[in-house]
């Protein structure tokens, strides 16, 4: 065969496609479409700590969660909002907008609810337990409740790299869909915590307002920048919240102190 | 008679001596009779490797060229029997064989002949060697069966393999091409594997992406290589046909009766293998 026939030869072997793209088969990728990640329970607690009260329903509720927080681990992120109510203030409140969010629990997804504390939601306001006349009792309603969540399958995820700094944090967060479906209308809330022991040790201490995210193609993943500080000078946690802004589901939600989580 | 004319005696015996244990022989021409003309060049470039091969032998004296020359001019004036003209230069040279040659095509083969004929003597010694080209090489075989045949080799060669250029050059780039498909090959497994392990978000398109592109580079390089490999056989085995040196010989006396310069008469016997 002439040597220019074995050249082309060659230099075409060398531009010949090789094959199909490999199979994207790690399940936690967000580009293979069977991808999922294990849910995150979260039980938001709206409690008036105020001793004046007299009366030991915030404690229990506070307590109960305690013990709920033991049983489930990483699985179950807490946290609670100090509100004040009207005929009791509360040091740790952080106005506005932990009262803004409370008010959406109560009145934006259901305006036939009313208010008051404790009152603990189950990754949303769709699951509610009010009142707390024992730890145990407020156990026992938010067992199956949690349990329920745990054992679905989860179609986001998240990732952040977290800078604690002084009285904040700040950070990169990134929001992944999973699955092979798209998800629109999410938004981001951060929220800071520090622990104020007996009176709460996931106390709510700043917030930000909350970033739009409209929209995620499946497989896909979308990066924000934060920066959330504390009100009252003490942040010893951040959680993020996923959340669907049309049912205000939380949807996924991690927290950590600093570093990559 | 002194000391020192009897080192000199000595030494002069002894240079005879190793003189005398040489084979001196003349390297004539190698005539073109493939009437091609691109082979009019290898008239005198073939005697003078013929020279060069057969004078790398440390018991053969090569007669110097330009002490031929006048000769042959001189006999190629009277081409009556040829083979005593050879013989009677031998004598005029003082060599013991003299080597001339010629050149002829057959089948798209050149095949050079060499006629050796040891001067005392007259007996003929044929050697040939025929392939595509490789005058060097040819040379070189031939020289050495020569030299076989006066006993100064162990072994005789049959012949002899070239190998083109092509054949390195489709080795070489098979050798690369299959070199660079198995580095690419190992790294795509390599970053699938921590593809599959990681859980990390950034990290997934990075490893997933990698691994992708190294294996698509691992096919076109292994094809590359499978291709190259292929041409190289190809050429390999094609050579065989185009590259091959072969060599064979005949030992050929002849009865002759001729006269010498110095007027001394020869009977011969001719005994054909």
């Amino acid at each position: 065969m002439k040597p220019l026939i074995w050249a082309s030869l060659y230099i075409f072997s060398l531009f010949f496609p090789g094959c199909s793209d490999l199979e994207r088969d790690n399940p936690l990728d967000p580009a293979n479409p069977s991808s999922f990640r294990e849910s995150v329970a979260v039980a938001e607690a709206f409690v008036n700590t105020n001793p004046a009260a007299g009366v030991p329903y915030n404690g229990e509720a506070l307590r109960a969660l305690d013990s709920l927080k033991t049983i489930f681990g990483d699985r179950l992120l807490v946290i609670q909002y100090h509100r004040n109510t009207r005929d009791f203030t509360d040091s740790l409140a952080v106005e506005p907008l932990a009262e803004s969010r409370y008010s959406a629990y109560t009145t934006e997804y259901d305006d036939r609810r009313f208010k008051g504390v404790p009152d603990i939601f189950i990754n949303g306001p769709r699951e509610r337990i009010q009142g707390a006349s024992s730890a145990a009792g407020v156990s026992d309603r938010a067992l199956p409740l949690i349990n329920a969540v745990l054992s679905e399958e989860c179609y986001f995820t998240m990732e952040a790299d977290i800078r604690a700094e002084k009285g904040g944090f700040s950070g990169r967060v990134r929001v992944a869909r999973l699955g092979n479906q798209s998800a629109e209308n999410l938004s981001l809330l951060f929220v800071v915590t520090s622990d104020q022991g007996t009176a709460g040790r996931y106390s709510v201490s700043g917030m930000a307002p909350p970033v739009a995210v409209d929209r995620l193609s499946a497989g896909s993943y979308r990066g924000f920048d934060f920066e959330v500080s504390a009100r009252n000078g003490r942040a010893d946690r951040l959680f993020i919240l996923l959340i669907s802004d049309d049912a205000g589901r939380i949807e996924f939600a991690l927290s950590g102190d600093g570093g990559g989580i | 008679m002194n000391k020192s004319s009897r080192l000199f005696l000595w030494i002069f015996l002894v240079g005879a001596l190793a003189l005398q244990a040489q084979t001196t022989l003349a390297v004539s021409r190698f005539e073109n009779h493939t009437g091609k003309m691109k082979y009019d060049g290898w008239e005198r470039a073939f005697a003078a490797l013929m020279r060069l091969h057969l004078g790398n032998n440390e018991e053969v004296l090569i007669l110097d060229r330009s002490r031929m020359e006048p000769l042959l001019k001189e006999q190629a004036l009277s081409q009556s029997g040829l083979l005593d003209s050879v013989r009677s230069i031998g004598h005029l040279l003082g060599a013991d064989f003299i080597v001339s040659g010629s050149l002829e095509w057959d089948n798209g083969l050149l095949i050079v002949t060499a006629d050796m004929i040891r001067v005392k003597t007259g007996q003929l010694i044929t050697e040939q060697v025929s392939a595509r080209g490789h005058r060097d090489r040819m040379a070189a075989v031939l020289a050495h069966n020569l030299l076989y045949r006066l006993g100064l080799e162990e072994t005789y060669r049959t012949g002899d393999r070239v190998l083109s250029n092509d054949v390195w050059y489709w080795s070489g780039a098979f050798a690369l091409s299959g070199a660079a498909a198995l580095y690419f090959d190992r790294r795509y497994k390599e970053q699938y594997s921590l593809y599959r392990e990681t859980g990390s978000l950034a990290e997934f398109d990075n490893y997933y992406n990698n691994a992708n592109n190294s294996r698509t580079w691992s096919y076109i390089l292994g094809g590359a290589a499978l291709v190259s490999l292929s041409g190289a056989l190809i050429r390999w085995f094609k050579s065989d046909s185009e590259n091959v040196i072969r060599a064979g010989g005949r030992l050929k006396t002849e009865t002759s009766l001729y006269m010498v310069p110095n007027e001394t008469f020869n009977l011969g016997l001719v005994i054909h293998f």
